[in-house]
């Protein structure tokens, strides 16, 4: 896939590559969270709050992976996207460690890996929702308290 | 049942924790510190006179019932804006999971929820207020 392949992360503005239909989702959920924002920094405008996303999807799914809760996958997409970000140092310390630990080959699977992760467990949470508020609906209109309580309420 | 639409004002806060307390069940326990004014609608004493019942020492479970019932059964989109406002109240569910779960923006979910909770405050209020006397 023409994939640039490091063993480590260094900080500093970099390309990396994203399998197309992730690109393509990271933007939607740029708009979904209305993140798009002017860039004040080498970045251009819409590629700004995509990388800061990204950032923060790939440092959750990493401290996450260290804690020992995920199982790495592999990882492969017809065609990529090339995507430039800046890395910083902090965060390429922490991506560092997991592909040190063998969670990822190098930054592009560790970035692909993370946002593959995270639209899996946004989906299955929007499913779960789903459901739930046509149920909260039907048991509304019910007058069926109890049973909205004992779905909603932790206390 | 139509009337004029008002704009109630409450707080936000104080309204999470009017439903929660509802779902705890302990709503109806709630007084108010001081004693209920009497002959004064909705107040109670404080050391500086007469001052606005909390929202939480003004509503009984009953009436909370009563409002999210009406909600359910209103014309579209109330009882789907009434199950948002339930999820977020109670389950403190984020409003980013109801937004995925309906195929639209945050900020369009941000404001179901609100008008949501405007709603069933006017419902609310109206019931036992002499707002709905007035403008009712």
């Amino acid at each position: 896939m023409g994939r640039k392949r490091t063993t480590s992360v260094t900080h500093g503005t970099r390309y990396v590559a994203i399998a197309d239909y992730l690109k393509h989702r990271i933007d939607q959920e740029v708009d979904f969270y209305n993140m798009r924002v002017r860039s004040l920094d080498d970045e251009a405008e819409t590629v700004s709050s995509v990388a800061a996303l990204i950032r923060t999807i790939c440092s959750s799914y990493s401290l996450r992976f260290l804690e020992g809760w995920i199982e790495p996958y592999a990882i492969e997409s017809e065609s990529d996207v090339q995507f430039s970000m800046h890395i910083d140092r902090q965060s390429s310390g922490l991506w560092n460690s997991v592909i040190r630990a063998g969670g990822a080959t190098d930054l592009h699977h560790l970035i692909n890996l993370s946002l593959a992760d995270y639209f899996d467990r946004e989906d299955q949470r929007a499913i779960l929702w789903c459901d739930r508020l046509i149920i909260i609906e039907q048991q509304l209109a019910a007058q069926d308290w109890e049973s909205i309580k004992e779905l909603l309420y932790v206390g | 049942m139509s009337y004029p639409r008002f704009v109630p004002l409450y707080d936000h806060k104080e309204l999470e924790k009017l439903l929660s307390l509802w779902a705890a069940g302990s709503l109806d326990s709630i007084a108010s510190p001081h004693g209920v004014a009497v002959g004064v609608e909705d107040c109670d004493y404080s050391p500086q006179g007469f001052r606005p019942m909390s929202l939480l020492s003004r509503y009984t479970s009953e009436e909370v019932e009563l409002v999210l019932f009406e909600m359910a059964i209103a014309p579209a989109p109330w009882p789907q804006y009434t199950a948002i406002l339930i999820a977020k109240s109670l389950a403190k569910t984020p409003l980013s999971d109801l937004a995925r779960s309906l195929g639209v923006d945050c900020s369009l979910v941000q404001g179901y929820y609100s008008q949501a909770q405007d709603e069933f405050m006017r419902r609310l209020m109206r019931r036992t207020s002499s707002v709905g006397g007035i403008y009712g």
